[in-house]
């Protein structure tokens, strides 16, 4: 695409982006003229956003302390649930054993679980963190769980039989596999990660918050106030949410372009199969019968583990006649 | 409010607006004797919105008054409306979804400064028994805060008292910890996770005396030059005043009897109002402590539910002096005594 045609479309997006935001406000505004609700019942948008410019100076503290909370559960949520997945999906004993656990942990509402957090860990950040990492990680976990079982087992030992070990395997196959679930799950997670942030504050806290604030603006009738902060809280969790799409973006070029970028991820580039990317691999790829790997003049391939032979699985080609997977070796790997 | 109500976040599983309606009017029907009431032909609803998302002790003389009958002889019915967050009883009056409040009086002018027109028309309690609260044993002393944690809440009667604990301590809010709480800051105290609560009273004892069996050590911000003035009342819109002040006034007076019932018989009045809340997982023991506990701040027989000018000036000076609030009305424009006497 031209540069002009990029320019055009992310135009394009960002008026669409404001067209919705528009919307909202424009429905927000209906609302009240509608029901005729009063500003102590519902304020404008408008003013709501008013009361956020004019207490800025506070807000800014108390918004900065919010996104503090909701990132760091934010990652520690992202990799306890990265990490969970992987090992639940690497042994089946072990889902067995910590799935229901999961499940249930869930089931158990997060504000019961707050008083004694807070009672455990005290009132500082600690508690928030977990709070917030407690909402993030479950989906993360399932999503991750999710994309790693839906390989496609022939890939898994095709490359194995091309002599790839248990590291390279996970690294070439199973973790790009993972991503694009992943960042389903992160998506869903960090739209999330905020509500953790507000409950941990509303539990106990020795620092204000934007939720305490909220709280304080409540008892004191500043109707504009509360919604000014819930504005601010909303922003966080749709930039959250739109950081995770940027980085989608990055870590699943595949998604996009039909050829792998050069540099980052290149090395374990993701184009598996008859034409798949490796991100959805078994998502995307139907299953094939096991593969014999023959060389260009159709005799079987010599594999041995540690040959030193490349393997790049979109050289890999079917002999039609066959049906069977052939690698052309000695190629020049196209990137 | 400021004070632990724990137990009231339970509840809120537990009852709903309707139930806790339909409830009081069993209850009220239970408790009166057969022929003792005149039937009226036309029984007026009132539904009394509560200041807190749960219900306790606090509402002993309303539920004890639907048992004995005194609303449902003057032709009142009176459903308790539970509200969903702790601050929005008024805006519940001025969307018309309840008639009568329970609130505080910070909240009363609060929304007289953001234009609501609501108006106190009683006292519940005459006292501010908001203060600091410590481990049972332990004295409380102001000299000593410097570097200690003191458990607040984000309501306004905290933030209008905090001020009167710094001055007096000769302190500013960077040599003390205050860990916010919304709901609870008694267990954390007693667990040794705050060095001191800020809690009412009634609710600090309540819940001291159940967990330990002792009484907490207390230090009221009246001794430390804090406004006396009472902290609940009883609220209304302008608006609906004018057009039902008949019923206000048989409503307070069918309350105050109600009080003096509850004060006379604290054990039987609590019976009541767990009799009125079945579902509601407390104790006799714990209601009937906070009920005992609550007494002390309604003031004298005499003075039950009576207001007066110079406590609401005092409250609005008070909350004018710490930032919270731009300008100060007449007390006139926070309360009326006019519907006593019906």
């Amino acid at each position: 695409m031209t540069l002009l045609g990029r320019l055009k479309k992310g135009g394009v997006r960002v008026a669409t982006a404001i067209a919705a935001l528009a919307l909202i406000f424009g429905v927000w505004n209906l609302v009240i003229v509608v029901f005729g609700l009063k500003p102590y019942v519902l304020p404008t948008p408008q003013s709501a956003i008013a009361a956020d410019v004019d207490h800025w100076s506070v807000l800014g503290g108390l918004t900065l302390q919010t996104v503090e909370e909701t990132a760091y559960g934010f990652i520690i949520g992202a990799v306890v649930g990265f990490l969970l997945g992987v090992l639940m999906s690497a042994s089946k004993t072990v889902q067995r054993l910590i799935y229901p656990a999961l499940i249930t942990s869930q089931a158990v509402p997060i504000v019961a679980m707050a008083a004694p957090l807070v009672i455990l860990f005290g009132f500082g950040l600690l508690p928030k963190l977990v709070i917030v990492a407690w909402v993030v990680f479950f989906p993360v976990v399932v999503n991750v769980l999710d994309g790693l079982a839906h390989i496609d087992p022939d890939i898994i030992n095709l490359s194995r039989v091309l002599g790839a070990k248990r590291v390279r395997g996970f690294l070439a196959i199973r973790l790009p596999a993972t991503l694009s679930p992943l960042f389903s799950g992160l998506k869903i997670g960090a739209t999330y990660a905020v509500t953790g942030a507000v409950i941990g504050e509303w539990t106990a806290s020795a620092q204000q918050g934007l939720g305490t604030y909220l709280q304080t603006a409540n008892a004191s009738l500043d109707t504009q106030g509360v919604f000014g902060a819930t504005i601010l809280l909303t922003a966080i969790g749709v930039a959250s949410f739109l950081l995770m799409v940027g980085g989608e973006v990055l870590a699943t070029p595949w998604r996009r372009r039909s050829t792998a970028r050069r540099g980052l991820g290149a090395r374990f580039r993701p184009s598996v199969g008859v034409g798949s990317a490796a991100g959805d691999v078994g998502q995307r790829t139907p299953p094939h019968p096991a593969a014999e790997l023959v060389s260009s003049s159709g005799s079987p391939v010599p594999v041995a583990a540690g040959s030193g032979a490349r393997w790049d699985p979109a050289a890999v080609t079917r002999d039609p006649a066959t049906n069977a997977a052939e690698q052309r070796f000695g190629e020049e790997v196209p990137s | 409010m400021t004070h632990t109500r724990s137990h009231r976040l339970i509840a809120k599983a537990a009852l709903t607006a309707v139930s806790a309606a339909s409830l009081l009017s069993a209850g009220a029907l239970a408790g009166t004797p057969a022929g003792a009431t005149p039937r009226h032909s036309k029984m007026t609803t009132l539904r009394l919105v509560y200041d807190w998302p749960g219900m306790d002790f606090e509402a002993v003389p309303i539920t004890a008054g639907s048992a004995l009958g005194y609303y449902k002889k003057v032709g009142l019915n009176v459903k308790i409306v539970i509200p969903p967050t702790t601050s929005t009883t008024v805006k519940m009056l001025a969307v018309g979804r309840g008639t009568i409040g329970f609130d505080t009086t910070t909240d009363v002018v609060f929304a007289q400064a953001e234009t609501i027109d609501v108006k106190s028309i009683a006292n519940y309690s005459q006292d501010n028994n908001w203060g600091l609260v410590g481990p049972p044993g332990k004295t409380i002393s102001l000299k000593s805060l410097k570097g200690k944690s003191v458990g607040i809440f984000t309501d306004s009667w905290t933030k209008a008292m905090m001020p009167y604990v710094l001055r007096a301590s000769g302190l500013t809010t960077a040599q003390i910890s205050e860990p916010i709480f919304t709901t609870d800051d008694i267990r954390p105290m007693l667990a040794g996770k705050i060095d001191v609560a800020t809690n009412t009273l009634n609710y600090a004892e309540a819940e001291v005396q159940n967990a330990t069996g002792k009484r907490p050590s207390v230090l009221l911000a009246t001794k430390f030059g804090a406004p006396n003035v009472p902290i609940w009342v009883y609220t209304a819109m302008s608006s609906w005043l004018k057009s039902h002040g008949s019923e206000t006034r048989k409503f307070l007076s069918a309350t105050k009897k109600a009080f003096a019932y509850s004060i006379a018989h604290p054990s039987a009045a609590v019976k009541d109002f767990l009799r009125a809340f079945p579902k509601l997982g407390s104790t006799h023991k714990y209601e009937l402590d906070g009920w005992l506990d609550t007494i002390p701040a309604l003031g004298k027989p005499g003075s039950l539910l009576v207001q007066r000018a110079s406590e609401w000036t005092q409250v609005a000076k008070a909350l004018k002096s710490v930032g919270l609030l731009s300008k100060a009305l007449p007390a006139s424009a926070y309360y009326t005594n006019a519907y006593f006497g019906g």
